[in-house]
């Protein structure tokens, strides 16, 4: 009993950091960098995928006895792609100004290579509680990075970081100078502003593994 | 064999589940998708005429999204059209038509992607859009965009061509939908609340056979080879005038709009029928009420309405 339990623990610390799919195996970065503009984007996208990367493991464990080898690839897409569909009706129903600034990225969820790598490297081979905390794991880790990008990228570059719809931080008056000229830069909020923050924070990352490791 | 009968099994039993899953979340999700689109357009739909209660029909059409309808009473009074098409560097442009009697009365850009500032954008301009209103929707009907040169904006043509193409695109949409509402018997119930209106060959009548109405409309020389327009209805209760109304005409001078006057109509309300069965206008001079002095053209045309609905109705009585 106790033995598994620290197992499950594992597997879900596991997937924040030691393998966390953006910082460790750099895997679906395409909306970490496209969606990371504001904070609510990022916690909006996180959700989600965790919704569909939990449930699909859920579905695949429950039916990894019976899925056969040969046509196993095409069948996690059907059952990802559902979870992604229902995702894009939820959002679509009760939040209506985040489907909007999410878009594409929604629908996007479903060739996301992290949901498909956790279904056939994980809840493929294991049972439905581990497959659930790999996916809360891995989707935690996932969201976390997302939120974290967003956060610097929202703060750089407009100098608010929005919680959630009204919900902000907003530090324009302190950091404005006396010929009101703003230290913050649009340019986080382009492309090039996400590959730059998103390559410090891994560099940041794996200096600390690196300096553990030495340890 | 055996293999591929197993994996068709499968894979039909998922598709299956996974309907099961989609048709409940879509079920679920389908009323509250729909609210929230007529929210987002409420507040457009709403600037056209809040007195109506906007619905969204289940139509969906290649580059026309939605479509609305304004209802008063039940009865549809403005149709809306929410189209996208591309326009320059394919950038989409979202727009509203609204259609009331077959005539645009109102075209809105919602919003517009990659349009050049102060080039493509000149398609929100008011005065251009403004352009648009009183044409018949009927006129882009089954037509290509290269028919509506006069219509695009010189440097703009990309722009404007997208919003003349959306207009193709609602009058086709429009042509296929649209319910031909009786404007005749709308107006009838609107005067007559508590009678109800039958429509017969020529005229309606009411269900306890006291209101006759009749709506005529004649086309009348002005001068030269100028025509002028004049639509009326009348309505006789007892083989008495109760009721006269100028529908449309087609003059606005001064003079041509006289017959307009709620006291030149009211002087026929409570004559006899028997005052105009069989008259001609050569019967009534510019001394009697109805002929007036100064509009004698246009009050000529009207007074030959008037008799003519008397000789309809003597008509429809005699049989």
């Amino acid at each position: 009993m106790n033995e598994e339990r620290v197992g499950i623990k594992d597997i879900f610390l596991k997937g924040i950091f030691k393998e966390n799919p953006i910082l460790v195996n750099l895997l679906g970065i395409c909306p970490a960098l496209a969606i990371t503009t504001s904070f609510q984007n990022a916690l909006a996208m996180g959700i989600s995928f965790i919704f569909v990367l939990v449930f699909s493991n859920i579905i695949i464990s429950l039916m990894r006895k019976l899925i056969p080898y040969e046509i196993r690839i095409p069948i996690y897409i059907v059952i990802i792609a559902t979870f992604v569909t229902v995702v894009d009706l939820l959002l679509q129903a009760f939040l209506i100004d985040v489907y909007d600034n999410l878009g594409i990225f929604i629908s996007l969820i479903v060739v996301n290579c992290v949901v498909l790598g956790r279904v056939e490297s994980f809840a493929s081979k294991n049972n439905v509680i581990d497959s659930i905390f790999d996916g809360l794991g891995v989707g935690f880790g996932y969201t976390l990075i997302l939120c974290l990008v967003a956060s610097i990228r929202e703060f750089l570059g407009s100098g608010v970081i929005t919680i959630w719809s009204d919900l902000k931080i907003d530090v324009n008056q302190i950091f404005r100078n006396e010929n009101n000229i703003r230290i913050f830069s649009k340019f986080f909020l382009s492309p090039a502003g996400a590959f730059i923050v998103l390559g410090v924070i891994i560099g940041i990352f794996n200096a600390i593994k690196n300096k553990r490791s030495r340890v | 064999m055996n293999k591929i009968i197993k994996y068709a099994l499968t894979l039909g039993v998922l598709s299956l589940f996974v309907s099961i899953i989609l048709f409940v979340t879509y079920f679920i999700t389908k009323p509250i998708i729909d609210e929230q689109e007529i929210k987002e357009v409420l507040n457009y739909l709403n600037e056209v005429d809040d007195s109506l209660k906007w619905e969204k029909m289940d139509i969906k059409e290649n580059e026309v999204e939605a479509v609305y309808t304004g209802k008063k009473e039940g009865i549809i009074k403005i149709y809306s059209f929410k189209t996208k098409t591309v326009g320059y560097g394919s950038g989409d442009i979202v727009s509203l038509t609204f259609i009331e009697n077959a005539l645009i009365k109102k075209v809105k850009i919602i919003s517009m992607f990659n349009q050049t500032s102060g080039i493509g954008t000149q398609i929100e301009n008011e005065e251009y859009l403004n352009s648009f209103i009183g044409n018949e929707i009927n006129k882009y009907h089954l037509k290509e965009v290269d028919e509506f040169k006069e219509e695009l904006i010189s440097g703009a043509t990309i722009s404007s061509s997208a919003l003349i193409k959306a207009l193709i695109k609602v009058s086709n949409l429009y042509e296929e939908i649209k319910i031909d509402v009786d404007l005749y018997l709308e107006k009838l119930n609107s005067l007559y609340e508590n009678i109800s209106f039958t429509k017969k060959s020529n005229y309606y009548i009411s269900d306890d056979k006291q209101y006759y109405a009749f709506f005529l409309d004649d086309k009348y020389l002005l001068y030269g080879d100028n025509y002028a327009s004049l639509s009326i209805m009348l309505v006789i209760k007892d083989e008495l005038i109760d009721n006269v109304e100028v529908l449309k005409n087609s003059q606005t001078s001064e003079y041509g709009i006289k017959i307009n006057e709620e006291s030149y109509l009211n002087s026929y309300k409570g004559k006899k029928v028997e005052e105009y069965y069989g008259k001609n206008i050569s019967d009534f001079s510019t001394e009697d009420f109805e002929i007036i002095s100064s509009s004698t053209i246009t009050s000529s045309a009207f007074l030959k309405l008037v008799i003519d609905a008397c000789n309809n109705y003597k008509e429809v009585k005699n049989e």
